[in-house]
């Protein structure tokens, strides 16, 4: 008997310690530790797809738009949301009211995601990949990282550079900033990279549906877009007017004959160069947050109703330009009207969440672009060629098929008259015709208007967000970022 | 006493020696005796008989003369006629069994004379106790109380007394009188010196526990009606603070020991039942609201025997690195030694909401929507009024929304027990169905159970058991706590929708309940609120859950007093919900009209091993325990969640009805722990007590090189009661001085919060997917410097016992602290994470306990059981990173952890009377810069926690009735009211053209007119109050309350009513639970605490004491009967 307890006790132990260390060892199971993440091609592929994520994702990019057109003429004075933006004296305090530090945060968040994918996808092996696609995806990964950075520098200026993921606690992370200049030139240095590493026929990312894989991403020349609008913002007119060209000679993105085409669903139309795919699921992405506060606490300013020369009063379709027509919609929430640009028809299903893509870049701003730098350089002998190319625009104004869900009118839109020599006989007036139809064809897109603002008449820009300096142009750093990163200083319109 | 213990002795060993020879006959009627004696004494004519005889005498000195001088002669008599001789003439009475003759005085013949006495002795829940000593005052005569709990002496008159006496209860004394038969019921004494404490990995003499146990009984909770465990401690042990945070059937608890300890880590204490550390993973589903599912629900309070609350560090340690919070011990019942008994307990009830929220009818309601909509009119002139004068004059419609949503509730109960064994196999067998109908429609509780404990016993060395307990829940459930708004994202409303009772609060009594055709009306004036009717009764939540906690050991004694012992355990649970949101014919235009379903599923499985020596020793007066020991545990669980939409019908509910699948995800994570630990118990004659304890543990969670902590605590005791110098205090039957120190720990962060995470894919909205490929995103930073949280305490205690144990104090007093908080500090956003986890950070409770318990009458017929409890906790941050604020938001409100302050409510200050100019509230400009308010205008508005808190509970019993009345109270605590600023803020909200309804109150005495000075702001439908809606003093309340939770009237059947059925006891009562509440809290019920942990983010341990449109508590009414067979 007392062996039998002899060997009870022994197999107890020895139970015991086998299983006393493997309890220790659990894995990560619905996720991978990031150390051993990037060991092939298809995490790259992973990798490089959870930075767009970031990017589109709610409280993003869909965000910091809000912020730039909220700022310009084109919205009324908003009563809830952002409502300090038009009043920039206001914004020095509590720079951490809700929202002002969301874009910011998310921004960051996504270079950090891709200053690690461009730190580990260079290690694995070359041949884990095929052909060309470990060049490209870095490439994308560079083209990420230089947008990320346009739009940092647009809202506040002067922002940190960070190129490194930095994984070590908060002594580790006092980042001061890097000057406005220095940024953008950051933005150039990784676009080329993108424009340069990636290719010129836009292939199929190894799967199987070849025009779904290349939507909504990185190419050759949606870098060469954003590096001709920072030419034209240098005013550097040759460099923005190559660059245009460029594109619009690839012969890749036709200008849409309908206009409709480019934000009606399934969009994605001929002109589309870069566009943000939105994902039919419950929540915020894309352009959910966006449609959200159009007709709520985002208005048309009155301004906009003389701008497309319609009555605001009358709340009435004036049946005319399909660009007005489209937009200017009914809020099933709310007695205002909704500016549904980007917003779909069947409106706010789910509790207010359907969403569209979000165009980005689109080969109208390119030819807008190219006509302003000719005209910016030679008046005379560019004349009748910008005026064409402003007619061909006004002319997809009309609309024949259009069917207006918001109010009852006839279906197709008139048109609007064409523009004559004599309306543009001036640099001046052309200047002025071009700047007014870019307004009425690319409003509520992107950063537009509030960029092209700055652009043309600062003095302008500073008088409609009672901004007292320059700086004022820009966003105030998020209170919370002064406080954990102490290397970091205030935007002097704010301190 | 020398004579008599001698007598007895020596009859002892007559009796035992004449049993043995003859043992079928009385001795009394065949011996014969002869005897002669002339001017004896009497005891030498006793000493004589028993010489010549195996006769003795049992008698009491003082009441038999045994001086008295005896002449006679008899020869060959039998003992009873020698007997008659010897006391004819004198008071004496004498009884005769076999060898035995008991002498006892004779009484005056007015006395009626009694041969014996029976009766039955039970707990004061009716049950039967076995081996109760029944003695005759004064004598060592007596017997003990048999299975059935009966017993019967003989050869007892009218003026003895009898005593009875039970460990762990207080001891009684009965004059006998004229009674036949006497029932008594015996009263728990709550420090009963011999009683037996469960520790951690063994068990403790009460009289040598060192450290701050608590120990309550199943008599302690046996009245409070309620689904667990955890809510059954509440008001009954000194330094536990116990929170419903809900009225919902099985709804959550928060229970803090002695104070918060963690920001971050969770501050819930450990639970192990009968061995097995329990894994109450917090589970929730998103479109229920905010509740988490609470995993103490799923186990049956009635199977419990003892619970010991482990409180300072002594007790804890053993448990190392899952101490730091306190430690709940659950012993269930367990087989005993006889004939099996089958107990059956039936209760049933009804619930109601005690109190309700005065809201505005129709009338007044119309006329403050039109005065709001005036206000807009002014600039945006299509806001003409909304109601006409007829109809404020007239209304047509007025729903009570309050009145539709909330019924009168049911419980039912049923639990049957049978237990019994032999020497070699105890059993325990029980099972139970309880289901509780919640006081709001949709909501309730089904829950059935079973359990067996057997142990058994092989030869003399090796005994072997099991517990197995399984049970089912079926939970009804509604979307409850959290805001009304449809559209409020960060509840996921604006797919959920809100929650129902929020939305009943806000519901305009102008809209009816039903259309015509008898659908749910969907009023398009305010799109923000949808119907709580059909919030309720339409969307269904339907939670299942199956759990198996289940365990076997095995027990070896290897040398005397050296045993191993080995169990294995699991505690399984899986939970299925599913939800069903049907089609809604009259949504409005624009919105989605059709349905949508989702189903979640948890499934966890943990084990737990578990091997230890004990060696106990003794040599001479030095008294040792040894124990060492390994145990680890894995706990490993996987979720999943899938939503589908564009359902069309309601007749298919499943998931295939849907169209779209919108979300579909899974998660699935283990962590494990492995430890050694042992203990040192020493005692010097029971007088100086010594106790060391030692966990070495390692955690799975922790960076590779700090899995393991070591977790030590001393403790020592003196038991000054035994010294020879009070040896003469009589009054003192004890007095213990406790001293402890040590380390626990704190190791509830997320599984892998040690290391750098990709997050894979989960979807485009909710995880990293884009353009419908799969992404990766880094979802949290290596952290591989972390480790545990420790935290430190020293406690003094001392435990006093007067007048025989009559009246017993416990006094704690301790200081606890918390090093390395384990917090999630907030980083730049620059490292692409908001948060990362680390060690920083101390803080420190302190806080003193204080429990009384006084039999302060116990008679035969009449006995008063009184306890009172009360018990302090200072809360201070000493330490935060870089001595920065922490602020956590939630509920329209913050809160704060300072350095040098309490965690506190973080709130604008208003002052008490509106701007008499235009009736908007006033900030209070304390840093005085003038302009809009600012972050320094916020102040520390007060603490979430009580100054003071506990319970006092009287028993009394008469006769055959008992009666127990226990109060509960919380003072000083502050409750911020986010209930009350959704109806108070009178504003009109984006997608609503009319506004909330509101209270009375607020209504009546609004401000209406220059000068008007009062409390409540005018109409803010323009938005001209916009400060009313920042985080403000305005709703915060004080939450102070007196409550008489239950209150129960029992009676238990006489004994021979019983006998007559063939019954061992019957007792029958009422219980009232939350009969009164005293408060000035001005909510449904002060009561309540939203945040869970599980929903309120990053340092939620801050967000304490906030209502958020949680179910209340009720107040029920409960019949029951127990019988045992």
């Amino acid at each position: 008997m007392k062996n039998i307890y002899k060997y009870i006790l022994l197999f107890s132990v020895l139970t015991l310690f086998s299983q006393c260390q493997k309890v220790l060892d659990q894995d990560v199971y619905s996720g991978v530790e990031m150390d051993v993440f990037y060991d092939s091609q298809s995490a790259a592929e992973m990798g490089i797809t959870g930075c767009y994520n970031r990017f589109f994702n709610e409280g993003c990019y869909s965000q910091l738009i809000c912020f730039f057109q909220v700022s310009t003429d084109d919205i009324k004075q908003p009563i809830g949301w952002l409502f300090q933006l038009k009043d920039r004296t206001k914004l020095g305090f509590n720079s951490s009211i809700s929202g002002f530090n969301t874009p910011w945060a998310k921004l960051y968040t996504t270079i950090a995601n891709v200053n690690f994918f461009l730190e580990k996808v260079p290690e694995i092996p070359n041949d884990k990949f095929t052909d060309n696609r470990k060049k490209e995806l870095l490439a994308e990964g560079h083209f990420l990282r230089g947008v990320c950075y346009y739009y940092l520098a647009m809202a506040w200026g002067d922002v940190p550079v960070v190129l490194k993921l930095e994984t070590g606690s908060l002594e580790n992370n006092q980042i001061c900033k890097s000057s406005y200049a220095e940024v953008i030139e950051l933005v150039k240095a990784e676009l080329t990279i993108a424009a340069n590493d990636l290719p010129a026929i836009l292939e199929n990312y190894d799967d199987i549906s070849a025009t779904n894989q290349r939507k909504g991403r990185a190419s050759r020349w949606a870098a060469k877009a954003y590096l001709a609008r920072i030419a034209l913002m240098e005013e550097d007119w040759a460099a923005a007017l190559e660059l245009s060209d460029e594109i619009i000679n690839s012969g890749i993105y036709p200008l849409a004959t309908s206009w409709r085409s480019i934000f009606e669903e399934p969009m994605n139309s001929s002109e589309s160069v870069f566009e943000q795919q939105n994902d039919y699921s419950p929540g915020f992405f894309g352009s959910g947050i966006f449609g959200w506060f159009m007709g709520f606490d985002f208005e048309f300013a009155e301004e906009v109703y003389e701008v497309f020369d319609t009555a605001d009063t009358l709340m009435v379709s004036q049946g005319k330009d399909i660009r007005w027509e489209f937009m200017f919609g009914d809020n099933p929430w709310s007695e205002n009207t909704a500016i549904r640009k980007h917003v779909p028809p069947r409106g706010y299903d789910m509790g207010g969440i359907e969403q569209m893509n979000f165009v980005l870049i689109r080969t109208t701003e390119l030819y807008f672009n190219k006509y302003e730098s000719l005209i910016e350089q030679n008046y005379e002998s560019n004349k009748q060629a910008a005026l064409d190319f402003l007619n061909i625009i006004r002319a997809r104004a009309k609309d024949l098929t259009f069917m207006n869900p918001w109010w009852s009118v006839p279906v197709g839109t008139t048109g609007i008259p064409d523009l004559t020599m004599a309306d543009v006989n001036t640099k001046d007036k052309m200047l002025n015709a071009i700047r007014n139809e870019k307004r009425r064809e690319m409003i509520y897109e992107d950063g537009m208007r509030w960029f092209d603002l700055v652009r043309w008449d600062k003095e302008y820009a500073k008088q409609i967000t009672n901004s007292a300096t320059d700086n004022h142009l820009f966003l105030p750093i998020p209170e919370n970022e002064l406080l954990l990163n102490e290397a970091l200083v205030q935007n002097p319109a704010y301190q | 006493m020398g004579i008599f213990k001698a007598i007895f002795i020596t009859a002892f060993i007559v009796l035992i020696s004449i049993l043995q020879t003859f043992a079928n006959k009385d001795y009394s009627q065949i011996a014969r005796i002869s005897l002669e004696c002339s001017q004896t004494e009497l005891a030498d004519v006793f000493d004589e008989i028993e010489n010549v005889s195996e006769f003795f005498f049992l008698f009491n000195e003082k009441l038999i003369d045994t001086d008295r001088e005896i002449t006679m002669s008899v020869d060959h008599k039998k003992i009873d006629k020698i007997s008659n001789t010897l006391f004819s003439e004198a008071n004496v009475k004498c009884t005769i069994t076999d060898r035995e003759n008991i002498l006892s005085p004779k009484y005056s013949p007015n006395r009626q004379q009694q041969d014996s006495i029976s009766g039955m002795v039970t707990n004061n829940s009716g049950e039967p106790l076995q081996g109760v000593t029944v003695l005759i005052k004064g004598t060592i005569n007596g017997t003990t109380t048999n299975i059935d709990g009966h017993y019967s002496i003989s050869n007892i008159s009218d003026i003895t007394t009898l005593q009875f006496s039970f460990v762990g209860m207080s001891t009684q004394e009965v004059l006998v009188g004229n009674q036949t038969i006497i029932n008594i019921i015996m009263i728990s004494n709550v420090i009963g010196l011999n009683e037996v404490v469960v520790i951690g990995y063994g068990s403790q003499s009460r009289k040598d526990v060192t450290g701050a146990i608590t120990t309550l009984t199943a008599d302690d909770i046996k009245s409070m009606e309620v689904t667990g465990i955890d809510k059954s401690i509440q008001g009954k042990a000194a330094g536990v603070l116990v929170t419903n945070n809900t009225g919902e059937p099985g709804g959550g608890v928060t229970i803090r020991i002695r104070g918060t300890t963690s920001i971050s880590s969770g501050n819930d204490p450990l639970y192990v039942i009968d061995g097995i550390p329990l894994v109450n993973t917090q589970t929730s589903n998103r479109n229920v609201g905010e509740n988490r599912v609470n995993g103490m629900s799923q186990i049956n309070p009635y199977d419990v025997e003892s619970i010991e609350i482990l409180k300072d560090a002594a007790a804890t340690s053993i448990f190392g690195a899952r101490g730091a919070n306190g430690v709940i011990l659950i012993k269930t019942k367990r087989g005993k030694i006889g004939k099996g008994e089958l107990t059956v307990d039936l209760k049933i009830g009804m619930s109601e909401l005690a109190r309700r929220y005065d809201l505005l009818g129709a009338s007044d309601y119309a006329t403050l929507v039109n005065e709001g909509r005036a206000q807009l009119a002014e600039i945006e002139p299509e806001y003409s009024p909304y109601f006409s004068q007829s109809f404020i004059n007239n209304p047509t419609v007025n729903t009570n929304w309050q009145d539709e949503i909330f019924r009168l509730g049911k419980v039912e109960e049923v639990n049957v027990s049978f237990v019994g064994g032999t020497e070699t196999t105890k059993y325990m067998v029980s099972s139970g169905f309880c289901n509780q109908e919640g006081i709001i429609i949709g909501s309730d509780f089904n829950r059935f159970n079973i359990r067996a404990n057997v142990d058994q016993k092989l030869g003399d060395r090796f005994s072997l058991g099991t517990n197995l307990y399984a049970s089912v829940i079926d939970q009804r459930r509604i979307k409850n706590d959290g805001s009304p708004d449809n559209a409020d994202a960060s509840n996921l409303n604006h797919i959920y929708g809100g929650s129902v009772l929020s939305t009943t609060l806000v519901k305009a009594p102008t809209t009816p309940v039903y259309l015509a055709d008898g659908t749910f009306s969907n009023d398009g004036a305010q799109k923000e609120y949808g119907n709580p009717v059909r919030q309720a009764l339409d969307v269904n939540i339907n939670n299942e859950v199956n759990r198996i906690i289940a365990s076997a050991y095995a027990k070896v004694d290897l040398l005397p007093g050296f045993n191993f012992r080995v169990q294995v355990s699991g505690d399984v649970r899986n939970e299925l919900e599913n939800w069903f949101d049907p089609p809604n014919p009259n949504a409005f235009e624009g919105t989605d009209w059709r349905g949508q379903a989702s189903q979640r599923n948890f499934n966890q499985r943990a084990w737990t091993l578990e091997n230890y020596f004990t060696y106990k020793l003794g040599i001479n007066n030095h008294n040792f325990t040894f124990l060492a020991g390994n145990t680890m545990q894995e706990i490993m669980w996987e979720s999943s969640f899938i939503l589908v939409s564009g359902i069309v019908s309601d007749k298919i509910q499943t998931l295939n009805a849907g169209t779209d699948i919108d979300v579909a995800i899974s998660d699935k994570q283990a962590y494990g722990i492995n430890s050694y630990f042992g203990r040192i118990d020493y005692n010097y004659k029971g007088k100086y007590l010594l106790l060391l304890n030692a966990r070495y543990d390692g955690s799975s969670r922790f960076g590779k090189k700090h899995r393991y902590g070591f977790f030590p605590s001393a403790s020592v005791g003196w038991r000054i009661s035994d010294e020879y110098f009070l040896e003469s205090a009589n009054f003192l039957a004890n007095w213990k001085l406790r001293v402890s120190y040590g380390i626990t720990g704190n190791q509830e962060i997320s599984n892998y919060a040690s290391r750098g995470i990709m997050s894979i894919g989960t979807g485009t909205n909710t995880g990293s997917n884009y353009n419908n490929q799969t992404g990766g995103v880094i979802a949290s930073l290596p952290s591989p410097n972390l480790k545990w949280e420790e935290t430190t305490q020293f406690n003094v205690g001392t435990d006093v016992s007067l007048f025989k144990s009559r009246v017993n104090f416990t006094m704690d007093y301790y200081i606890k602290t918390t090093n390395d908080l384990l917090f999630l500090v907030p980083v730049p956003s620059t490292t692409g994470l908001s948060h990362k986890w680390e060690n920083i950070g101390k803080m420190e409770n302190r806080g003193i306990e204080f429990s009384v318990n006084a039999n302060i009458i116990t008679s035969n017929k009449f006995n008063w059981n009184a306890d009172f409890i009360i018990s302090k906790n200072d809360n201070k941050v000493l330490e935060l990173m870089n001595g920065k604020d922490v602020i956590a938001s939630g509920a329209g409100g913050s809160s704060i952890a300072r350095v040098g302050e309490p965690i506190s409510f973080y709130l604008y200050e208003f002052e008490e009377y509106v701007n008499p100019e235009d009736g908007t509230v006033v900030i209070v400009d304390q840093d005085g810069s003038g302009g809009p308010p600012n972050e320094e205008d916020r102040i520390i508005a007060g603490s979430p926690f009580p100054d003071f808190y506990g319970g006092f509970t009287n028993t009394l019993s008469y006769k055959n009735f008992d009666l127990s009345i226990f109060f509960q109270y919380s003072y000083g605590n502050k409750i911020y009211n986010a209930t009350r600023s959704w109806i108070e803020t009178l504003k009109l909200n984006d997608r609503t053209i009319i506004g909330t309804n509101t209270t009375q109150a607020a209504f009546d005495n609004r401000w209406q007119q220059p000068g008007d000075i009062t409390r409540y702001p005018v109409v803010n439908y323009d938005g001209r109050n916009n400060v009313y809606t920042l985080p403000n003093t305005g709703w915060l309340e004080d939450g102070s309350y007196l409550r008489l939770k239950t209150l129960t009237l029992g009676y238990n059947f006489a004994p021979n009513v019983i006998s007559k059925l063939s019954l061992k006891s019957a007792r029958i009562y009422i219980t009232v639970v939350n009969l009164l509440t005293f408060t000035n809290y001005s909510g449904f019920d002060p009561e309540v605490d939203h945040f869970t942990g599980v929903n309120g983010g990053a340092n939620s341990d801050l967000l304490r004491g906030y209502d958020y449109g949680s179910y209340p508590q009720y107040r029920s009414f409960i019949i029951g009967i127990k019988i045992s067979f």
